[in-house]
Protein backbone atom coordinates (compact mmCIF):
# COMPACT_ATOMS: atom_id res chain seq x y z
CA UNK A 1 0.00 0.00 0.00
CA UNK A 2 1.38 3.75 -0.80
CA UNK A 3 2.20 5.79 1.86
CA UNK A 4 1.67 8.44 0.42
CA UNK A 5 -2.38 7.11 0.53
CA UNK A 6 -2.35 6.17 4.57
CA UNK A 7 -0.02 8.59 6.00
CA UNK A 8 -1.99 12.35 6.90
CA UNK A 9 1.81 14.03 7.18
CA UNK A 10 2.81 12.28 3.17
CA UNK A 11 -0.62 14.07 2.77
CA UNK A 12 0.76 17.46 4.33
CA UNK A 13 3.89 17.23 2.81
CA UNK A 14 2.30 17.00 -0.82
CA UNK A 15 -0.11 19.71 0.05
CA UNK A 16 3.58 21.83 1.12
CA UNK A 17 5.65 20.41 -1.54
CA UNK A 18 2.81 21.69 -4.19
CA UNK A 19 2.14 25.14 -2.92
CA UNK A 20 5.82 25.78 -2.95
CA UNK A 21 5.74 24.09 -6.71
CA UNK A 22 2.54 26.70 -6.88
CA UNK A 23 4.02 30.06 -5.53
CA UNK A 24 7.91 29.79 -4.71
CA UNK A 25 10.71 29.48 -6.57
CA UNK A 26 11.32 25.65 -6.54
CA UNK A 27 13.32 23.81 -8.56
CA UNK A 28 11.63 21.11 -9.41
CA UNK A 29 7.75 20.91 -10.62
CA UNK A 30 5.34 19.93 -7.34
CA UNK A 31 4.80 16.62 -6.61
CA UNK A 32 7.67 15.43 -8.17
CA UNK A 33 9.73 12.48 -6.90
CA UNK A 34 13.48 13.95 -6.17
CA UNK A 35 14.97 10.10 -6.90
CA UNK A 36 12.93 10.18 -10.43
CA UNK A 37 12.80 13.48 -12.09
CA UNK A 38 12.56 12.06 -15.35
CA UNK A 39 9.86 10.52 -14.84
CA UNK A 40 7.28 10.04 -17.65
CA UNK A 41 4.07 12.65 -17.24
CA UNK A 42 0.91 10.54 -18.78
CA UNK A 43 -2.42 11.44 -19.17
CA UNK A 44 -5.12 8.77 -20.33
CA UNK A 45 -7.27 10.36 -23.02
CA UNK A 46 -10.90 8.35 -23.41
CA UNK A 47 -10.34 8.36 -27.13
CA UNK A 48 -8.99 5.64 -29.45
CA UNK A 49 -4.98 5.06 -29.91
CA UNK A 50 -5.49 6.30 -33.73
CA UNK A 51 -7.33 9.65 -32.53
CA UNK A 52 -4.75 10.38 -30.30
CA UNK A 53 -1.83 9.45 -32.66
CA UNK A 54 -3.85 11.60 -35.14
CA UNK A 55 -4.04 15.08 -32.76
CA UNK A 56 -0.28 14.32 -31.50
CA UNK A 57 0.45 14.11 -34.85
CA UNK A 58 -1.24 17.35 -36.20
CA UNK A 59 -0.94 20.84 -34.92
CA UNK A 60 -2.17 20.16 -31.33
CA UNK A 61 -0.90 21.70 -28.10
CA UNK A 62 2.10 19.34 -27.91
CA UNK A 63 3.30 20.23 -31.79
CA UNK A 64 5.66 23.28 -30.03
CA UNK A 65 6.92 20.80 -27.84
CA UNK A 66 7.82 17.74 -30.35
CA UNK A 67 11.42 18.23 -30.89
CA UNK A 68 12.06 18.65 -27.42
CA UNK A 69 10.32 15.34 -26.13
CA UNK A 70 9.54 11.73 -26.61
CA UNK A 71 6.42 10.41 -26.68
CA UNK A 72 4.64 6.85 -26.20
CA UNK A 73 0.77 6.29 -27.61
CA UNK A 74 -0.47 2.85 -25.56
CA UNK A 75 -4.21 1.38 -24.91
CA UNK A 76 -5.27 1.78 -21.84
CA UNK A 77 -6.56 -0.94 -20.07
CA UNK A 78 -10.51 -2.26 -19.78
CA UNK A 79 -12.29 1.05 -21.32
CA UNK A 80 -10.54 3.53 -19.94
CA UNK A 81 -9.46 4.81 -23.57
CA UNK A 82 -5.76 5.55 -24.47
CA UNK A 83 -2.42 6.37 -22.23
CA UNK A 84 -0.90 9.11 -23.73
CA UNK A 85 2.58 9.70 -22.35
CA UNK A 86 5.73 12.28 -22.83
CA UNK A 87 8.93 13.45 -21.21
CA UNK A 88 12.02 15.66 -22.01
CA UNK A 89 14.33 14.49 -24.13
CA UNK A 90 17.04 16.71 -22.51
CA UNK A 91 20.36 15.64 -20.44
CA UNK A 92 18.91 16.82 -17.36
CA UNK A 93 15.29 16.11 -18.15
CA UNK A 94 13.85 19.57 -18.90
CA UNK A 95 13.62 22.73 -16.64
CA UNK A 96 10.87 23.13 -14.20
CA UNK A 97 9.07 25.32 -16.81
CA UNK A 98 9.74 22.69 -19.31
CA UNK A 99 7.84 19.90 -17.71
CA UNK A 100 5.08 22.41 -16.77
CA UNK A 101 4.22 23.19 -20.20
CA UNK A 102 4.69 19.89 -20.79
CA UNK A 103 2.08 18.87 -18.34
CA UNK A 104 -0.29 21.69 -19.58
CA UNK A 105 0.24 20.76 -23.12
CA UNK A 106 -1.02 17.05 -22.16
CA UNK A 107 -4.22 18.18 -20.40
CA UNK A 108 -4.62 20.46 -23.07
CA UNK A 109 -4.52 17.64 -25.12
CA UNK A 110 -6.78 15.12 -23.53
CA UNK A 111 -9.12 18.10 -23.02
CA UNK A 112 -9.39 18.98 -27.15
CA UNK A 113 -9.74 15.50 -27.57
CA UNK A 114 -12.66 14.35 -25.61
CA UNK A 115 -14.63 17.41 -25.44
CA UNK A 116 -12.98 19.68 -28.41
CA UNK A 117 -12.11 22.94 -26.65
CA UNK A 118 -10.16 23.53 -23.42
CA UNK A 119 -12.75 25.39 -20.73
CA UNK A 120 -11.84 28.62 -19.69
CA UNK A 121 -12.44 29.27 -15.88
CA UNK A 122 -14.56 32.81 -14.96
CA UNK A 123 -12.88 36.25 -16.55
CA UNK A 124 -12.41 38.53 -15.09
CA UNK A 125 -12.41 37.09 -11.97
CA UNK A 126 -12.39 38.50 -8.50
CA UNK A 127 -12.31 42.30 -9.45
CA UNK A 128 -10.24 43.13 -6.26
CA UNK A 129 -8.06 39.89 -4.99
CA UNK A 130 -6.57 41.40 -2.06
CA UNK A 131 -3.54 40.32 -0.56
CA UNK A 132 -4.06 36.73 0.16
CA UNK A 133 -5.95 36.59 -3.43
CA UNK A 134 -2.73 37.88 -5.37
CA UNK A 135 -1.03 34.60 -3.66
CA UNK A 136 -3.89 32.79 -4.95
CA UNK A 137 -3.10 34.28 -8.48
CA UNK A 138 0.19 33.09 -8.14
CA UNK A 139 -0.86 29.69 -7.64
CA UNK A 140 -3.79 29.41 -10.37
CA UNK A 141 -1.19 30.43 -13.00
CA UNK A 142 0.76 27.73 -12.57
CA UNK A 143 -1.82 24.98 -11.69
CA UNK A 144 -2.71 23.98 -14.98
CA UNK A 145 0.90 22.80 -15.07
CA UNK A 146 0.90 21.42 -12.07
CA UNK A 147 -0.08 18.53 -9.86
CA UNK A 148 0.63 14.77 -10.23
CA UNK A 149 0.75 13.76 -13.81
CA UNK B 1 -24.34 43.27 -12.90
CA UNK B 2 -25.18 43.19 -9.17
CA UNK B 3 -23.65 39.74 -7.40
CA UNK B 4 -23.21 38.38 -4.10
CA UNK B 5 -19.54 37.92 -3.06
CA UNK B 6 -17.46 36.84 -0.45
CA UNK B 7 -15.20 38.94 1.20
CA UNK B 8 -13.12 37.33 3.72
CA UNK B 9 -14.17 35.17 6.94
CA UNK B 10 -18.07 35.44 7.60
CA UNK B 11 -18.05 38.64 4.97
CA UNK B 12 -20.76 38.77 2.34
CA UNK B 13 -21.07 41.92 0.24
CA UNK B 14 -23.15 43.23 -2.84
CA UNK B 15 -21.24 44.33 -5.22
CA UNK B 16 -21.19 45.84 -9.37
CA UNK B 17 -18.98 42.92 -11.06
CA UNK B 18 -18.40 42.79 -14.68
CA UNK B 19 -21.07 40.85 -16.74
CA UNK B 20 -20.62 36.83 -17.78
CA UNK B 21 -19.85 36.41 -21.72
CA UNK B 22 -19.39 33.48 -23.81
CA UNK B 23 -16.39 32.67 -23.30
CA UNK B 24 -16.29 28.41 -24.76
CA UNK B 25 -17.83 27.25 -27.71
CA UNK B 26 -20.40 25.15 -25.30
CA UNK B 27 -21.39 28.19 -23.01
CA UNK B 28 -24.77 29.45 -22.36
CA UNK B 29 -25.36 32.57 -20.28
CA UNK B 30 -28.43 32.24 -17.60
CA UNK B 31 -30.27 35.45 -16.45
CA UNK B 32 -31.05 33.63 -12.76
CA UNK B 33 -34.55 33.88 -11.34
CA UNK B 34 -34.05 31.61 -7.88
CA UNK B 35 -30.48 31.27 -6.38
CA UNK B 36 -30.35 29.68 -2.88
CA UNK B 37 -27.96 29.61 -0.02
CA UNK B 38 -26.43 25.81 0.82
CA UNK B 39 -24.69 24.45 3.87
CA UNK B 40 -21.97 23.66 1.65
CA UNK B 41 -21.68 27.65 1.13
CA UNK B 42 -21.40 27.73 5.10
CA UNK B 43 -17.80 26.42 4.77
CA UNK B 44 -16.53 29.12 2.39
CA UNK B 45 -17.70 31.77 4.47
CA UNK B 46 -16.25 30.45 7.31
CA UNK B 47 -12.92 30.22 5.81
CA UNK B 48 -12.68 26.14 5.88
CA UNK B 49 -12.26 25.80 2.40
CA UNK B 50 -9.32 27.45 0.71
CA UNK B 51 -8.46 29.20 -2.46
CA UNK B 52 -10.90 31.67 -2.54
CA UNK B 53 -10.08 35.42 -3.50
CA UNK B 54 -12.00 38.51 -2.01
CA UNK B 55 -14.40 39.52 -4.82
CA UNK B 56 -15.52 36.34 -5.89
CA UNK B 57 -18.90 35.90 -6.26
CA UNK B 58 -20.66 32.51 -4.29
CA UNK B 59 -23.98 30.68 -5.08
CA UNK B 60 -24.01 27.02 -6.73
CA UNK B 61 -27.70 25.98 -6.84
CA UNK B 62 -30.06 27.96 -9.60
CA UNK B 63 -32.55 28.56 -12.18
CA UNK B 64 -33.28 30.80 -14.47
CA UNK B 65 -33.41 31.52 -18.37
CA UNK B 66 -31.07 31.43 -21.25
CA UNK B 67 -30.27 34.50 -22.70
CA UNK B 68 -27.22 33.71 -25.05
CA UNK B 69 -26.03 30.37 -26.27
CA UNK B 70 -22.20 29.63 -27.68
CA UNK B 71 -21.79 28.51 -30.86
CA UNK B 72 -21.76 24.74 -30.43
CA UNK B 73 -24.69 24.37 -28.31
CA UNK B 74 -27.00 22.53 -29.57
CA UNK B 75 -30.21 21.25 -27.04
CA UNK B 76 -30.60 24.60 -25.93
CA UNK B 77 -32.02 28.33 -27.33
CA UNK B 78 -32.75 31.87 -25.73
CA UNK B 79 -35.39 31.35 -23.84
CA UNK B 80 -35.46 28.33 -22.46
CA UNK B 81 -36.28 27.94 -18.71
CA UNK B 82 -33.74 25.98 -16.87
CA UNK B 83 -32.21 24.29 -14.27
CA UNK B 84 -28.64 23.50 -14.07
CA UNK B 85 -26.68 21.21 -12.22
CA UNK B 86 -24.28 22.85 -9.78
CA UNK B 87 -21.01 20.83 -11.18
CA UNK B 88 -20.06 21.11 -14.18
CA UNK B 89 -19.38 17.66 -16.69
CA UNK B 90 -17.93 17.81 -20.13
CA UNK B 91 -19.92 14.44 -21.55
CA UNK B 92 -17.02 13.46 -23.32
CA UNK B 93 -14.51 11.77 -20.84
CA UNK B 94 -14.74 8.66 -18.84
CA UNK B 95 -15.86 9.72 -15.83
CA UNK B 96 -19.44 11.73 -17.43
CA UNK B 97 -19.67 8.46 -19.85
CA UNK B 98 -19.73 6.24 -16.78
CA UNK B 99 -22.73 8.78 -15.09
CA UNK B 100 -19.66 9.97 -12.45
CA UNK B 101 -20.49 13.47 -13.22
CA UNK B 102 -18.61 15.23 -10.40
CA UNK B 103 -15.30 13.64 -11.73
CA UNK B 104 -15.25 14.89 -15.18
CA UNK B 105 -11.96 15.58 -15.86
CA UNK B 106 -12.32 18.65 -17.92
CA UNK B 107 -14.23 20.78 -16.09
CA UNK B 108 -11.36 21.74 -13.02
CA UNK B 109 -8.88 24.54 -14.76
CA UNK B 110 -7.03 24.68 -11.72
CA UNK B 111 -6.26 20.91 -11.30
CA UNK B 112 -3.03 21.17 -9.48
CA UNK B 113 -4.29 22.26 -5.94
CA UNK B 114 -7.13 19.75 -5.66
CA UNK B 115 -4.43 17.09 -6.96
CA UNK B 116 -2.28 18.02 -4.01
CA UNK B 117 -5.34 17.79 -1.03
CA UNK B 118 -6.92 14.89 -2.37
CA UNK B 119 -4.64 12.87 -4.86
CA UNK B 120 -6.93 13.50 -7.83
CA UNK B 121 -9.18 16.60 -9.20
CA UNK B 122 -12.74 16.60 -9.18
CA UNK B 123 -14.96 18.79 -11.86
CA UNK B 124 -15.61 22.14 -11.45
CA UNK B 125 -18.88 23.67 -9.25
CA UNK B 126 -20.00 27.22 -9.62
CA UNK B 127 -19.15 29.48 -7.27
CA UNK B 128 -16.97 27.32 -4.99
CA UNK B 129 -12.95 29.00 -4.90
CA UNK B 130 -10.69 28.43 -7.34
CA UNK B 131 -9.61 24.98 -5.96
CA UNK B 132 -12.71 23.57 -7.91
CA UNK B 133 -12.85 25.58 -10.79
CA UNK B 134 -12.74 29.46 -10.66
CA UNK B 135 -15.84 29.59 -12.10
CA UNK B 136 -18.15 32.87 -10.61
CA UNK B 137 -21.68 31.48 -9.18
CA UNK B 138 -25.38 31.93 -8.95
CA UNK B 139 -25.55 34.77 -6.69
CA UNK B 140 -25.79 37.55 -9.23
CA UNK B 141 -28.22 38.47 -12.50
CA UNK B 142 -26.42 36.37 -14.80
CA UNK B 143 -24.65 33.52 -14.73
CA UNK B 144 -21.92 32.09 -17.86
CA UNK B 145 -22.83 28.01 -17.95
CA UNK B 146 -19.75 25.63 -19.33
CA UNK B 147 -21.10 22.45 -21.43
CA UNK B 148 -24.93 23.70 -21.15
CA UNK B 149 -25.98 20.89 -23.55
CA UNK B 150 -25.18 18.35 -20.93
CA UNK B 151 -25.53 20.54 -17.48
CA UNK B 152 -28.14 22.89 -18.02
CA UNK B 153 -32.39 20.84 -18.00
CA UNK B 154 -34.75 22.41 -19.50
CA UNK B 155 -37.71 22.56 -16.59
CA UNK B 156 -41.30 20.86 -17.54
CA UNK B 157 -43.94 23.59 -17.11
CA UNK B 158 -46.05 21.63 -14.57
CA UNK B 159 -42.78 22.58 -11.90
CA UNK B 160 -43.05 25.92 -10.89
CA UNK B 161 -39.56 28.10 -10.58
CA UNK B 162 -39.01 27.75 -7.21
CA UNK B 163 -39.48 24.22 -6.79
CA UNK B 164 -37.08 23.73 -10.28
CA UNK B 165 -34.28 25.64 -7.67
CA UNK B 166 -33.77 22.97 -5.61
CA UNK B 167 -33.55 20.50 -8.57
CA UNK B 168 -30.06 22.20 -9.11
CA UNK B 169 -28.51 20.77 -6.01
CA UNK B 170 -30.58 19.60 -2.95
CA UNK B 171 -32.92 17.45 -5.01
CA UNK B 172 -30.08 15.09 -7.06
CA UNK B 173 -27.69 15.10 -4.41
CA UNK B 174 -30.58 13.72 -1.65
CA UNK B 175 -31.45 11.09 -4.50
CA UNK B 176 -27.46 10.04 -5.35
CA UNK B 177 -27.01 9.14 -1.27
CA UNK B 178 -30.10 6.96 -0.87
CA UNK B 179 -29.29 5.48 -4.78
CA UNK B 180 -25.50 4.94 -4.66
CA UNK B 181 -26.25 4.18 -0.67
CA UNK B 182 -27.63 0.94 -2.19
CA UNK B 183 -31.43 1.56 -0.66
CA UNK B 184 -33.65 -1.02 -1.70
CA UNK B 185 -37.11 -2.38 -0.76
CA UNK B 186 -37.62 -2.97 2.89
CA UNK B 187 -34.57 -1.16 3.93
CA UNK B 188 -34.28 1.05 7.28
CA UNK B 189 -32.33 4.28 6.21
CA UNK B 190 -31.33 6.84 9.12
CA UNK B 191 -30.51 10.21 7.53
CA UNK B 192 -28.58 12.81 9.59
CA UNK B 193 -29.89 16.31 9.54
CA UNK B 194 -33.01 17.22 8.34
CA UNK B 195 -31.73 20.39 6.19
CA UNK B 196 -33.26 20.34 2.47
CA UNK B 197 -30.86 17.83 1.52
CA UNK B 198 -30.93 15.66 4.38
CA UNK B 199 -34.96 15.80 3.72
CA UNK B 200 -34.60 15.04 -0.31
CA UNK B 201 -32.35 11.81 0.66
CA UNK B 202 -34.90 10.54 2.90
CA UNK B 203 -37.96 11.36 0.47
CA UNK B 204 -35.69 9.42 -2.31
CA UNK B 205 -35.10 6.69 0.00
CA UNK B 206 -38.73 6.44 0.21
CA UNK B 207 -39.17 6.27 -3.59
CA UNK B 208 -37.05 3.38 -3.78
CA UNK B 209 -38.50 1.29 -1.78
CA UNK B 210 -37.49 1.53 2.06
CA UNK B 211 -39.72 1.08 4.79
CA UNK B 212 -38.51 3.16 7.79
CA UNK B 213 -36.80 6.46 7.09
CA UNK B 214 -35.30 8.12 10.83
CA UNK B 215 -33.93 11.84 9.97
CA UNK B 216 -32.12 13.06 12.78
CA UNK B 217 -31.53 16.61 14.04
CA UNK B 218 -31.74 18.99 16.72
CA UNK B 219 -33.83 21.53 15.26
CA UNK B 220 -37.95 21.61 15.92
CA UNK B 221 -39.00 23.12 13.34
CA UNK B 222 -36.64 20.85 10.67
CA UNK B 223 -37.97 18.14 12.33
CA UNK B 224 -41.75 19.06 12.24
CA UNK B 225 -40.91 19.92 8.54
CA UNK B 226 -39.54 16.40 8.16
CA UNK B 227 -42.46 14.65 9.42
CA UNK B 228 -44.72 16.90 8.22
CA UNK B 229 -43.54 17.47 4.13
CA UNK B 230 -41.38 14.34 4.07
CA UNK B 231 -43.34 11.64 6.12
CA UNK B 232 -40.65 10.56 7.69
CA UNK B 233 -39.84 9.52 11.58
CA UNK B 234 -37.89 11.97 13.05
CA UNK B 235 -34.94 11.83 16.07
CA UNK B 236 -34.36 15.03 18.40
CA UNK B 237 -30.33 14.23 19.30
CA UNK B 238 -30.27 16.72 21.57
CA UNK B 239 -33.14 14.90 23.63
CA UNK B 240 -32.04 11.20 23.05
CA UNK B 241 -28.98 9.06 22.36
CA UNK B 242 -28.79 8.37 18.89
CA UNK B 243 -27.38 5.15 18.66
CA UNK B 244 -29.39 3.54 21.47
CA UNK B 245 -32.46 4.65 20.22
CA UNK B 246 -31.68 3.45 16.31
CA UNK B 247 -30.92 0.58 17.96
CA UNK B 248 -34.31 0.49 19.97
CA UNK B 249 -36.47 1.46 16.68
CA UNK B 250 -34.52 -1.10 14.41
CA UNK B 251 -34.98 -4.16 16.56
CA UNK B 252 -31.54 -4.08 17.73
CA UNK B 253 -29.80 -4.36 14.14
CA UNK B 254 -29.15 -0.56 13.27
CA UNK B 255 -30.19 1.22 10.04
CA UNK B 256 -29.73 -0.91 6.47
CA UNK B 257 -28.44 1.90 4.88
CA UNK B 258 -27.07 5.53 7.04
CA UNK B 259 -26.65 8.77 5.34
CA UNK B 260 -24.75 11.79 6.57
CA UNK B 261 -26.46 14.84 5.02
CA UNK B 262 -24.12 17.25 7.48
CA UNK B 263 -20.46 17.96 6.62
CA UNK B 264 -17.26 19.26 7.73
CA UNK B 265 -19.26 21.75 10.66
CA UNK B 266 -21.37 19.17 12.55
CA UNK B 267 -22.19 19.77 15.61
CA UNK B 268 -22.82 17.82 18.50
CA UNK B 269 -23.08 17.99 22.36
CA UNK B 270 -20.08 17.03 25.35
CA UNK B 271 -16.55 17.47 25.56
CA UNK B 272 -16.17 15.53 21.43
CA UNK B 273 -17.77 18.75 20.48
CA UNK B 274 -15.45 21.19 22.17
CA UNK B 275 -12.62 18.45 20.89
CA UNK B 276 -13.52 18.68 17.27
CA UNK B 277 -14.20 22.55 17.51
CA UNK B 278 -10.69 23.23 19.37
CA UNK B 279 -9.03 20.98 16.80
CA UNK B 280 -10.52 22.33 13.57
CA UNK B 281 -10.22 26.19 14.96
CA UNK B 282 -6.31 25.49 15.28
CA UNK B 283 -6.39 23.94 11.79
CA UNK B 284 -5.22 20.57 13.16
CA UNK B 285 -7.79 18.89 11.42
CA UNK B 286 -10.05 20.51 8.58
CA UNK B 287 -13.41 18.62 9.63
CA UNK B 288 -15.61 17.96 12.23
CA UNK B 289 -16.91 14.08 11.65
CA UNK B 290 -19.56 13.39 14.77
CA UNK B 291 -22.47 13.12 12.53
CA UNK B 292 -20.20 10.52 10.29
CA UNK B 293 -18.51 8.82 13.29
CA UNK B 294 -22.09 8.41 14.53
CA UNK B 295 -23.49 6.83 10.93
CA UNK B 296 -21.03 4.19 11.13
CA UNK B 297 -21.26 2.86 15.17
CA UNK B 298 -25.39 3.22 14.37
CA UNK B 299 -25.15 1.17 10.73
CA UNK B 300 -26.00 -2.87 11.47
CA UNK B 301 -23.37 -4.97 10.67
CA UNK B 302 -22.73 -4.94 6.92
CA UNK B 303 -24.77 -2.50 6.14
CA UNK B 304 -23.60 0.97 4.30
CA UNK B 305 -22.80 4.36 5.28
CA UNK B 306 -22.81 7.55 2.18
CA UNK B 307 -21.06 11.04 3.06
CA UNK B 308 -23.32 13.15 1.68
CA UNK B 309 -22.37 16.27 3.33
CA UNK B 310 -19.05 18.42 2.37
CA UNK B 311 -15.66 17.27 3.91
CA UNK B 312 -12.31 19.49 2.68
CA UNK B 313 -9.49 17.22 4.12
CA UNK B 314 -8.47 15.37 7.29
CA UNK B 315 -10.63 14.23 9.77
CA UNK B 316 -9.52 13.33 13.55
CA UNK B 317 -10.76 9.82 15.48
CA UNK B 318 -12.35 8.51 12.44
CA UNK B 319 -13.88 4.75 13.61
CA UNK B 320 -12.17 3.08 11.02
CA UNK B 321 -11.67 -0.79 13.78
CA UNK B 322 -15.79 -0.47 13.36
CA UNK B 323 -15.79 0.41 10.21
CA UNK B 324 -13.78 -2.36 9.17
CA UNK B 325 -14.75 -5.30 11.32
CA UNK B 326 -18.63 -4.31 10.91
CA UNK B 327 -17.88 -5.05 7.40
CA UNK B 328 -19.55 -1.53 6.27
CA UNK B 329 -19.39 -0.25 3.07
CA UNK B 330 -18.77 3.53 3.13
CA UNK B 331 -19.13 5.66 0.11
CA UNK B 332 -19.02 9.45 -0.88
CA UNK B 333 -19.76 11.93 -3.73
CA UNK B 334 -20.11 15.16 -4.81
CA UNK B 335 -23.68 14.79 -6.76
CA UNK B 336 -23.23 13.46 -10.11
CA UNK B 337 -27.03 15.66 -10.80
CA UNK B 338 -26.80 15.20 -14.68
CA UNK B 339 -27.51 11.08 -14.20
CA UNK B 340 -30.62 11.97 -12.31
CA UNK B 341 -31.83 15.08 -13.67
CA UNK B 342 -34.07 13.62 -16.48
CA UNK B 343 -36.01 11.11 -13.97
CA UNK B 344 -35.84 14.01 -11.03
CA UNK B 345 -37.82 16.54 -13.12
CA UNK B 346 -40.35 13.96 -13.81
CA UNK B 347 -41.53 12.71 -10.77
CA UNK B 348 -41.21 16.30 -9.68
CA UNK B 349 -43.90 17.52 -12.39
CA UNK B 350 -45.88 14.15 -11.11
CA UNK B 351 -45.92 15.44 -7.63
CA UNK B 352 -43.75 12.78 -6.36
CA UNK B 353 -40.73 15.14 -4.62
CA UNK B 354 -42.15 18.28 -3.27
CA UNK B 355 -39.23 21.15 -2.27
CA UNK B 356 -40.96 24.36 -2.50
CA UNK B 357 -41.45 23.99 1.62
CA UNK B 358 -37.47 24.02 2.02
CA UNK B 359 -37.62 27.64 0.42
CA UNK B 360 -38.72 29.08 3.81
CA UNK B 361 -37.27 32.75 3.32
CA UNK B 362 -37.39 34.59 -0.01
CA UNK B 363 -35.80 37.45 -0.77
CA UNK B 364 -33.71 39.86 -3.05
CA UNK B 365 -30.05 39.29 -3.81
CA UNK B 366 -29.74 42.83 -2.14
CA UNK B 367 -30.80 41.11 1.03
CA UNK B 368 -27.77 38.32 0.29
CA UNK B 369 -25.53 38.83 3.75
CA UNK B 370 -28.47 39.19 5.71
CA UNK B 371 -30.10 35.60 4.70
CA UNK B 372 -27.07 34.29 4.99
CA UNK B 373 -26.66 35.35 8.64
CA UNK B 374 -30.16 33.82 8.98
CA UNK B 375 -29.41 30.99 7.14
CA UNK B 376 -26.52 30.62 8.76
CA UNK B 377 -27.40 31.14 12.83
CA UNK B 378 -30.61 29.06 11.96
CA UNK B 379 -32.47 31.87 12.79
CA UNK B 380 -36.69 32.30 12.23
CA UNK B 381 -36.57 28.81 11.38
CA UNK B 382 -34.75 29.15 8.16
CA UNK B 383 -34.40 26.52 6.41
CA UNK B 384 -33.05 27.80 2.91
CA UNK B 385 -32.74 31.56 2.29
CA UNK B 386 -33.82 31.82 -1.50
CA UNK B 387 -32.54 34.92 -3.80
CA UNK B 388 -34.47 37.11 -6.66
CA UNK B 389 -31.81 38.12 -8.48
Amino acid sequence: MSRAVIDPTALAGRAIDTLRGLVGRNDRPAGEDVARAGRWLVVTVYRQPDDVRTQVDGSGPLSGMRNEIELTIRPAPGDKGTELAARPTAPDEGSVDARRRLRAALRETKSILECGEVVEPSRPGSSHPGPAGQVLRVATRRAWGEGRL
Amino acid sequence: MKALCWEGVNKLAIEQVPDPRIQNAHDVIVKVRYTVTCGSDLHLLGGYIPAMEAGDVIGHEFMGEIVEVGPEVTKHQVGDRVVVVSFIGCGSCWYCDNDLWSLCDNTNTNPGITQALWGSDPGGIFGYSHAMGGFMGSHAEYVRVPFADNGAFTVPDAVDDLSALFASDGVPTGWMGADLGGVGPGDTVAVWGAGGVGQMAARAAMLLGAEQVIVIDRLPERLAMTASHIGAETLDYSSTDVGAELRERTGGRGPDVCIEAVGQEAHTYGPEYLYDKVKQQLRLENDRPPAIREAIMACRKGGSVFSLGVFAGLADKFPLGALMNKGLTLRGAQQHGQRYLPMLLDRMSRGEISTSHLATHVMSLDEGPHGYDMFKNKEDGCVRAVFRP
